[in-house]
């Protein structure tokens, strides 16, 4: 598989002495959903900041196609120039911004030229639906719309891939369900390549076309699913 | 940790409390059963008059509690806690190290009268005559100049050679609203008169005088070279003399106006809580045995009485002839004198 | 809201009587007994001279703010973001000019910059006296000084802030890019506080522009006390200095508002590996700095005392006062910062208009200049009774520091008190705890770092207090700050030199053992 978008090669990570993630090996294929499950501790988190340089591999290698992004103790390519939206767990909005200069503040560090600018968040806001909300801080949002503001930033400036670390998880039921709702038929809509941590196994059965189980630090399981609409996975 | 973390915090809670405790315990101490002590301000640099005090506490027996002063630019000094505390005065004595202060107190109702005993030998011109302070051991204000720069012969004589048009750019003075040099302004309006002393001023500032912060300040600029003359006093120049620095002295307007000459002044406090204590301590420090003291030490001060031997390298007093001054006359006009010797500096 | 639980009620309300006691009422009292002369001064707050003396102090103020933030700030980054090796060790030496008198300081600069000095010596030109004695050189000389109190400020926001925010952003852009868009804005509140803190300092600094003969209101109040003897004058020459304290304080409140972004304490996780490109630069600048505001002071300091024949009499004599100084700062320390927990606790849960009043009194009740403290003291305590079974005792130079620094400690904390959200105590109090219960265990762990700080910086300004102290101080008894002026006065500089030298170690050396055991015991 040389044409994979994304490698991940026998990457180890350890906290003094604790071992995050060890020798894990992964391959992500254009286009396709990885969805990665484990309990709490067993290095998903960590495997998704090594993947976006926010870590650096202690030993292994990290490749976007043919580029090596990091290898043992060193990185290569820093963060912003890999190409990433990141959802993360806390949702990490900057509080002084309004959700209009979130979209802006990627979209100009993306180099975009003004009018594509304007142009590309109200699309990306539209289709979040929180189009109405645009000059609202964070702390003015409800729980949902703040999560769909998360992923209106990791979005709008067009990744080449997608991670998300259990950006529902401290939602309520109903609301989780109907953003993973959301955000499979933005994958699907957007052709997203994708990586999703989650410890809930049925995020993985909407959202994947592949799960990966983690387990202290290793990959213990690695199978594709299964999908009930037949669509090929890449 | 957490155990630590709760001990600290129940520390922080109870120190308030206890603060006042403190603040209220201090207190207490004052009322157990009174020692001999006497209060002592002093303006009188600590490093002179300390071993003098030291002495009295040797001879008496009594404890003396003295505060110092700083030099008079860095911090408002003795004299306005004298004024602050007059109502319930904490000072049996104050020591002032030039005559303005205690001349300032005097109007202001701080001083008591007490005419000592040991005052005798002391001329009269330097012994108020309602009896609310008495002079001893003098200070000279002196021309200082640096010996490399400036040969002793062409050295000024006179104050008012400071504004020659010679020394432009090279004349350091202190501020002439503090200390000692406040006095020597004060008693030059009043000797001289308003229009001369304005004009002395002007033609000083034209000539770029450098006004600094203390006269050891000016003495250092001389030792340094960094201005070639100063007006300043004969302890600090004594001082760089003593550490070998090129300083030299001169005693000026010897053969006009006459020697600026400047003794200790002692007066008791009114309403002060040790009076008799404090009459002793001012016998003992007007006595000739602590004229000699000063007069041997670094302070290199001028005994008043004929017959005490005075400091090496200086005359004794009976050598100079010193500026007559109406010390009361001059004290009335120091804030004015002070506010316009000021505005003509541009301070 | 407050009158039901009494707990509290007790706590707050005696907090603010001892604040009224110790800090308002000496203020009042000099107001008072000027205000009975009022009509003969009222000339002093109008004519040209009060208004140079204004733009100066504005601009002496204004001027070591702002320079002190540029140069601080940038240091609080690299100590929270960027690695360096012995990071514990840059932090105490970076931050140890706060610990030198400013007074030592400028006389350094004078040793180094005057028209003989060691610039000229070398240089064989005169290239810095004129600058020396200017305005900027104030500037310059109290921006060294008060520089760390930005610094550590921004450090310790910085670290506040949830690393996550930043990483969001590190994602999509250049580490140039994160630091001014987003940590920045979020750090601002902070930064901004001690701007204004480092303000009131520098206004309220007289050794300085004293030496430099820089002419602001704090050296004409000083000459209205030294010259003059009036007190009158110099209490209503203290009016505008004030008056500015309130309009800066204001401004400061209105731009800051109470735009405080609670996020959570970025205790968990490593830091991104974002800024390790700057290691170099960074270090490269903190040397620099380190040079200029510590370095060369001390060296020429250490220079001049070389001179000296024998300072062991000097030391010597000293244990004493050194003694006293030290359990007296640390005294007023703690019991500043244990009523300033409470100010600031009603402080933080006031509304939002009394809030910014409280914070308006506190800066313009730390700007009043130390003499008027001293003599407003001496009005307040020296009389029949209780009160005047306190004066002529050390209870009396504990309230001295209480009186000028326990305003300082209340701001410090009230800022601490903000981020812990009120949420927290309703949760315990839900939970059945008493408000102590809730006091003990649940919001004074979360502000024990705000405590440290007002600790410490209370224990550094009483520890060099002078003003005040030796107005106030008992007969016979003395500070080392009060020992070593009077011993100073017309002392050759050498000797100058070398008692400085000896008040910078007394206090740099327990502290700097302090920060470095704190440092070894929790490693970065």
């Amino acid at each position: 598989m040389t044409s994979a978008f994304l490698r991940v090669i026998d990457v180890t990570k350890r906290y003094g002495r604790h071992v995050a993630v060890e020798d894990v090996r992964l391959e992500v294929g254009h286009g396709e959903s990885v969805v990665v499950v484990g309990p709490s501790g067993c290095g998903k988190t960590t495997l998704l900041r090594l993947i976006a340089g926010l870590e650096r591999p202690e030993a292994g290698e990290i490749r976007f196609g043919d580029r090596v992004v990091a290898r043992a103790g060193r990185t290569l390519v820093p963060p912003h120039e890999r190409g990433l939206g990141f959802v993360f767990q806390d949702l990490a909005l900057w509080p002084h911004l309004t959700v209009r200069e979130h979209l802006d503040f990627v979209t100009r560090a993306a180099a975009m030229p003004t009018v594509e600018r304007t142009e590309r968040a109200r699309e990306i806001l539209a289709l979040v639906r929180i189009d109405a909300l645009a000059v609202r801080h964070p702390h003015e949002l409800s729980g949902g719309e703040q999560q769909r503001l998360a992923l209106a930033r990791a979005l709008v400036a067009r990744p080449r891939l997608l991670l998300l670390d259990e950006p529902f998880s401290s939602l309520d039921r109903e609301l989780r369900v109907a953003l993973r709702e959301e955000v499979a038929r933005l994958q699907r809509a957007l052709r997203l390549t994708s990586i999703y941590v989650t410890h809930d196994r049925d995020d993985a059965q909407v959202l994947g076309d592949r799960v990966v189980e983690m387990h202290q630090g290793r990959v213990i399981v690695d199978r594709r699913m299964a999908r009930e609409d037949g669509r090929a996975p890449f | 940790m957490v155990a630590n973390v709760r001990r600290a915090i129940r520390a922080m809670v109870a120190v308030p409390l206890v603060g006042v405790g403190v603040v209220a315990g201090c207190g207490v101490q004052q009322s157990s059963d009174a020692p001999r002590e006497v209060s002592v301000y002093v303006s009188t640099d600590r490093v002179f008059s300390e071993p003098v005090l030291r002495e009295y506490e040797r001879r008496s027996g009594v404890r003396v509690n003295a505060v110092y002063d700083t030099e008079e630019t860095k911090s408002t000094g003795l004299a306005n806690r004298l004024i602050a505390e007059m109502h319930r005065p904490q000072a049996d004595v104050f020591w002032s190290n030039e005559p303005m202060r205690t001349l300032v107190l005097k109007s202001r109702g701080v001083l008591a009268p007490y005419r000592s005993p040991a005052a005798e030998g002391i001329p009269g011109a330097l012994v108020d005559p309602e009896g609310e302070w008495t002079g001893f051991s003098a200070r000279i204000r002196v021309i200082a100049y640096n010996t490399t720069l400036v040969k002793r012969e062409e050295a000024p004589q006179s104050v008012f050679d400071l504004a020659d048009e010679r020394w432009r750019g090279r004349v350091a003075i202190a501020d002439p609203r503090f200390g000692s040099t406040s006095f020597h302004v004060a008693a030059l309006y009043a000797q001289v008169g308003d229009a001369k002393m304005d004009d002395f001023f002007r033609r000083l500032k034209a000539n770029e005088v450098r006004v600094v912060d203390g006269n050891s300040v000016v003495r250092d600029l001389v030792a340094r070279g960094e201005v070639s003359v100063g007006l300043t006093d004969t302890d600090d120049v004594n001082v760089a003399i003593e550490n070998g620095q090129p300083v030299g002295m001169v005693l000026p307007d010897r053969d006009g106006l006459g020697v600026p000459v400047m003794p200790n002044m002692l007066s008791l406090i009114a309403n002060a809580p040790h009076p008799e204590e404090g009459r002793r301590v001012i016998d003992y420090l007007l006595s000739p045995d602590v004229e000699r003291m000063l007069a041997a030490s670094e302070a290199v001060q001028i005994p008043l009485r004929a017959g005490v031997p005075g400091p090496r390298n200086l005359p004794s007093i009976d050598g100079v002839r010193p500026m007559t001054l109406d010390y009361t006359k001059a004290a009335a006009r120091v804030e004015d004198v002070t506010l316009r010797a000021a505005g003509l500096l541009g301070l | 809201m407050w009158g039901l639980r009494s707990s509290r009620t007790l706590a707050v309300t005696g907090a603010l009587a001892a604040f009224t006691l110790l800090c308002v009422l000496p203020l009042a009292y000099m107001l008072a007994q000027a205000g009975t002369a009022a009509a003969t001064h009222a000339v002093l707050l109008l004519d040209a001279r009060q208004r140079t003396l204004l733009l100066n102090t504005a601009a002496l103020g204004g001027g070591t703010a702002l320079l002190a933030t540029l140069i601080g700030a940038p240091l609080g980054f690299v100590l929270a973001r960027v690695p360096l090796r012995f990071k514990p060790v840059w932090r105490v030496a970076l931050a140890a000019p706060l610990l030198l008198p400013p007074y030592v300081i400028a006389l350094a600069w004078v040793y180094l910059g005057g028209s003989a000095g060691l610039v000229a010596a070398a240089t064989g030109r005169d290239l810095l006296s004129g600058w020396t004695y200017s305005l900027p050189g104030a500037v310059v000389v109290l921006s060294l000084v008060f520089y760390p109190l930005s610094m550590l400020t921004t450090e310790v926001a910085l670290r506040r802030i949830e690393p996550r925010i930043e990483e969001a952003a590190f994602v999509v852009a250049p580490p140039g890019r994160v630091l001014r868009r987003i940590t920045l804005p979020l750090a601002a509140p902070a930064v901004g506080a001690a701007a204004l803190v480092i303000f009131v300092l520098a206004v309220s600094e007289f050794g300085v522009p004293g030496l430099l003969r820089v002419r602001v209101f704090t050296t004409e109040v000083f000459t209205a006390f030294a010259a003059l003897y009036d007190f009158s004058r110099a209490t209503i020459l203290t009016l505008p200095l004030l008056g500015l304290s309130i309009v800066v304080a204001a401004v400061a409140a209105l731009l800051v508002g109470e735009r405080l972004l609670v996020t959570r304490r970025g205790a968990t996780g490593a830091r991104p590996v974002a800024f390790e490109g700057w290691t170099r630069r960074a270090t490269g600048a903190a040397w620099c700095v380190l040079a200029v505001a510590l370095v060369a002071p001390l060296a020429v300091l250490t220079r001049e005392a070389m001179g000296v024949p024998s300072v062991t009499a000097i030391v010597k004599g000293s244990g004493e006062a050194i003694r006293s100084s030290l359990t007296l700062a640390a005294a007023g320390a703690t019991v500043a910062s244990g009523v300033a927990v409470w100010i600031g606790y009603a402080r933080a849960r006031a509304r939002r208009r009394v809030g910014v009043c409280a914070d308006v009194l506190l800066v313009v009740l730390f700007a009043v200049p130390s003499t008027v403290v001293g003599v407003g003291l001496i009005g307040v305590w020296n009389r029949a009774g209780v009160f005047g079974r306190v004066y002529g005792t050390d209870g009396m130079l504990l309230l001295a520091y209480l009186a000028r620094f326990l305003p300082v400690a209340a701001l410090a904390l009230a800022a601490g008190m903000r981020y812990v959200p009120a949420s927290h105590e309703e949760a315990a109090a839900v939970g059945g705890a008493g408000w102590w219960s809730t006091m003990i265990h649940v919001v004074l762990p979360q502000v024990k770092l705000a405590l440290l700080a007002a600790w410490v910086v209370v224990f550094i300004l009483a520890f060099g207090e002078l003003g005040a102290s030796i107005l106030v101080a008992p007969p016979g008894e003395s500070t080392l700050p009060i020992r070593i002026y009077t011993i100073i006065a017309n002392a050759p500089a050498a000797e100058v030199a070398a008692l400085a030298l000896l008040q910078t170690a007394v206090v740099l050396a327990p502290l700097s053992l302090l920060a470095l055991g704190i440092a070894i015991r929790r490693p970065e």
